[in-house]
């Protein structure tokens, strides 16, 4: 039987990364059928400890938030501060089609592992890096996590305030996994051009800049208009907009949004669905004008209905309508609802310590082919003696490395 | 005019047609033509509603100055067909004859009418890669339900939960925000169908959807949750109370703007932190030099930080951190991002000239490339800037032109 072709099936990629950046981006390369190679050095990736910070099982063959970004790959140890170490790692470039990155620039100089290195190994292999701030200008170089680069440099820290108070916080890594969204564009794009050329480039993307482009229309809102002429709210129960655009407290001390922006296409469905028809044609509230002057006192007029119900309940009622409004679901609610079992928007995967995981599947699908499954992420070095003995080292010259500690198994 | 890419970008000789209201998939069609493709957006007589959006913001919202509606779809050029009439279905079905791609965010009830779901463009065009951009999937109990981010990507992934202070609500989220992040993976499809295309010659449908996007850069929390035994610490209901340590918080500043910090690697930035912000006699104290120590004595430690903050304005705290390479971060508007020496060094926003207004900046799309240079962002064609020009390259003869424009088959701006 044929295999399957997936879009990159017959791609090598190198991974050569820390945290998530680099990981991202090449899981998503292998979810597209890459043959992805993770490069751990003997102290292994940061991130398989990560977890632990967070009270989750974090152990070398157990690791749920390690699988999130490295389920698709195959993993080798390299000792890369020996020279034989370096050689396996070169002789892999030779041949690859894709090198991914998130060391700093410092230490990749140090390697010999630059663009300017590595295009002179392989010309035709496409160079990604994930980048912090940029390599120019004050803060190239600086320390950066996408807490601060992505989120707070941006302006998504300053757009998610609610009046004077503080930002709200940021999932852990989502920033860097959007960039990586990103950089995966330009590769495939970079991909598609040295198919035509014949010849590899380098594609980065930065964190700050991912940061800046996805922060919402606000940019250029706020461009125009300078800082806002209304005195700004101090809590919830003063909305800075229509009052059925925001959020409401539930009885169970959950939330719910209301996403409504255009009040004459809805306001009547949601008034009857929150049982005050009475005020489905009341002039204080039947337009977007009234509806914005009045916000502060319809505000206090949908809390206090929707706090005589949980967030269940109402969950129960809306669906007779279609309406734009969502429970503010827990994420883990969420990847084992219907809704993402049914369209195959999350994947089961089996752990010894903890029964029922799911995780959420690459965001995208294709109409003749099953996304491949989530699965447990290789331990370092998992596939050490098969990957040197695929790239032509014998069984002697494997056990030499071995023994000597230039390359590592679990 | 609409946009024309320069020569040998990534995507040359590709074509996209776009048929799209809003931003989801405008905005992954102006990924493709930043990238080199020829998109040719296709608007209807009425027009992209999303021309209309400034104008609920306070912003200048014409035919000719849409900064709103640039944002999406300045790399572009656009036709405007009355779909409603069977010469303006047939001329955007020639088009789809020899397009690459093909994206929309069109609801299938919509598409079906006009004949235009895959099904039907793969009879057309058995090669085309068509993407299509959903906001709750196609199947299961909320499919087909009105989407937007701030529900479907948001509210519903899981990451509004995540993002509370306290038991207040969830924080917001910049306007159509989870739009460009959903269809920054819808591009990640449809270059990955394209590439497939190329290899064996046939097409595909790919598709992504607001829930699924947000669920997928929700992964870190959900999976967390799913793992972690039950809080052991009672929720806390302010800034001053931190559920975490307070290395890893949002701090006031004398001025009322907000300081990011992210310095949880404590043995690297704890002596750092303390010596930037006076505060070297708590370096060595074993109540907060720790870890776990500043887990338990919190509340007491965000006290001292948030107090020496307090003590200046961001900008002077920005100096002085300057001198530390230490991931701190002052929480920026998006107008300062944007005009900040970093990013203009970079080349991650550049200038757009408007009428209007003098000095705006817009972000650029975040991917550089070594092998192209990135065209300025700029302003958006207008509706069916280029009607007559494609028209004619499709081989519409002078007088079929006129006739179309005159019955309102096809439109150009007045």
């Amino acid at each position: 039987m044929e295999p399957e072709i997936r879009p990159l099936s017959g791609a090598v990629v190198i991974e050569l990364g820390r945290h998530v950046a680099a990981a991202a981006a090449s899981n998503m390369l292998g979810f597209l059928g890459a043959d992805v190679i993770k490069v751990e050095t003997p102290k292994g990736d940061p991130y398989r400890i990560t977890g632990r910070d967070y009270g989750l099982v974090a152990t070398a063959s157990e690791n749920p938030l390690y699988d999130t970004l490295n389920d698709y790959k195959r993993d080798i140890c390299l000792n890369l501060k020996t020279k034989a170490g370096m050689d396996i790692l070169i002789n892999m470039l030779k041949t690859a089609d894709f090198f991914i990155t998130n060391y700093r620039d410092s230490v990749l100089e140090e390697m010999g592992l630059t663009y300017e290195d590595v295009k002179k190994i392989n010309p035709r292999i496409i160079y990604g890096s994930a980048l912090g701030y940029g390599r120019k200008g004050p803060d190239a170089g600086r320390a950066a996590f996408d807490a601060t680069a992505f989120f707070a440099r941006s302006g998504w820290a300053y757009n998610s305030r609610l009046g004077d108070g503080p930002p709200a916080g940021a999932i852990a890594a989502a920033g860097d996994t959007i960039m990586s969204s990103y950089l995966v564009n330009g590769l495939l794009g970079a991909y598609i051009k040295a198919q035509r050329t014949g010849v590899g480039c380098e594609v980065t993307t930065s964190l700050m800049s991912a940061g800046m482009y996805t922060s919402g229309g606000g940019a250029v809102t706020k461009e125009f208009l300078g800082p806002p002429k209304v005195k700004k709210f101090v809590d919830a129960d003063h909305p800075n907009w229509i009052a059925i655009c925001t959020f409401y407290p539930c009885k169970d001390g959950e939330w719910y949004r209301f996403c409504i922006m255009v009040v004459e296409q809805f306001w009547p469905t949601l008034a009857k669905a929150l049982g005050l028809e009475e005020l489905a044609d009341d002039p204080r509230f039947n337009t977007m004008r009234t509806q914005y002057l009045n916000r502060v006192e319809l505000y206090a007029i949908i809390k206090q209905r929707m706090l005589t119900k949980t967030s269940y309940e109402w969950e129960e009622i809306f669906r007779e309508y279609d309406l734009p409004v969502e429970r503010v679901a827990h994420p883990d609610e969420t990847v084992r609802s219907e809704q993402a079992i049914a369209n195959h928007y999350s994947s089961k995967v089996e752990y010894e310590s903890k029964e029922n995981i799911y995780l959420p599947m690459m965001p995208f699908a294709f109409s003749d082919q099953e996304g491949k499954e989530r699965s447990r992420a290789p331990m370092k070095g998992a596939d050490t003696e098969n990957i040197l003995k695929e790239y032509g080292y014998s069984e002697e010259e494997i056990a030499a490395l071995l023994k000597d500690g230039t390359a590592l198994t679990p | 005019m609409g946009y024309k890419a320069e020569d040998n970008m990534p995507l040359a000789g590709t074509t996209v047609i776009e048929l799209s209201r809003h931003v989801i998939a405008a905005a992954a069609g102006n990924v493709l033509g930043y990238l080199g493709a020829r998109v040719i957006k296709v608007e209807t007589s009425a027009g992209d509603p999303y021309r209309n959006t400034g104008k609920r913001y306070g912003l200048v919202a014409t035919d000719k100055e849409n900064p709103v509606y640039d944002q999406i779809n300045d790399y572009k050029e656009d036709i405007c067909l009355n779909l409603k009439t069977e010469e303006g279905k047939a001329f955007l079905k020639k088009m789809l004859e020899t397009a690459d791609i093909f994206v929309t965010n069109y609801r299938d009830k919509a598409l079906a009418d006009m004949g235009l779901l895959y099904e039907d463009v793969k009879k057309i065009n058995p090669r085309i890669v068509y993407g299509a951009a959903l906001g709750y999937g196609r199947k299961g109990p909320l499919a087909g339900k009105t989407a937007f981010d701030a529900t479907a990507f948001y509210a519903r992934s899981g990451w509004a939960s995540v993002t509370r202070i306290g038991d207040g609500p969830p924080g917001n989220n910049g306007a159509a925000s989870g739009d460009s992040i959903t269809a920054s993976y819808l591009v990640s499809g449809i270059l990955a169908g394209y590439i497939r295309a190329m290899k064996t010659g046939e097409g595909c449908e790919v598709n992504t959807s607001l829930l699924s996007a947000g669920m997928f850069v929700t992964a870190g929390a959900t999976i967390t949750k799913q793992f972690a035994k039950q809080p052991a610490v009672k929720k806390f209901v302010d800034a001053d109370h931190p559920a975490w340590i307070p290395t890893n918080c949002f701090f006031p500043c004398k001025d009322g703007n907000w300081y990011r910090f992210c310095t949880t690697m404590v043995d690297q930035f704890w002596k750092p932190l303390c010596q930037a912000m006076g505060l070297e006699e708590l370096i060595d104290d074993t109540r907060y030099n720790n870890g776990a120590q500043q887990y338990v004595n919190r509340v007491e430690l965000y006290a001292i930080l948030k107090q020496r903050m307090l003590t200046k304005t961001a900008s002077e705290w920005e100096e002085i951190f300057s001198h530390y390479d230490m991931p701190v971060e002052r929480v920026m508007t998006p107008p300062e991002a944007v005009r900040d020496e970093q990013s203009l060094a970079n080349d991650y926003s550049c200038k757009v000239e408007y009428e209007s207004r003098e000095n705006i900046y817009m972000p650029m799309v975040p991917i550089k490339m070594s092998c192209m240079k990135a065209p300025r962002r700029r302003r958006a064609a207008m509706k069916g800037a280029d009607t007559r020009e494609i028209l004619k390259e499709f081989g519409t003869d002078e007088a079929k032109i006129e006739k179309m424009l005159e019955a309102g088959e096809a439109s150009e701006p007045v």
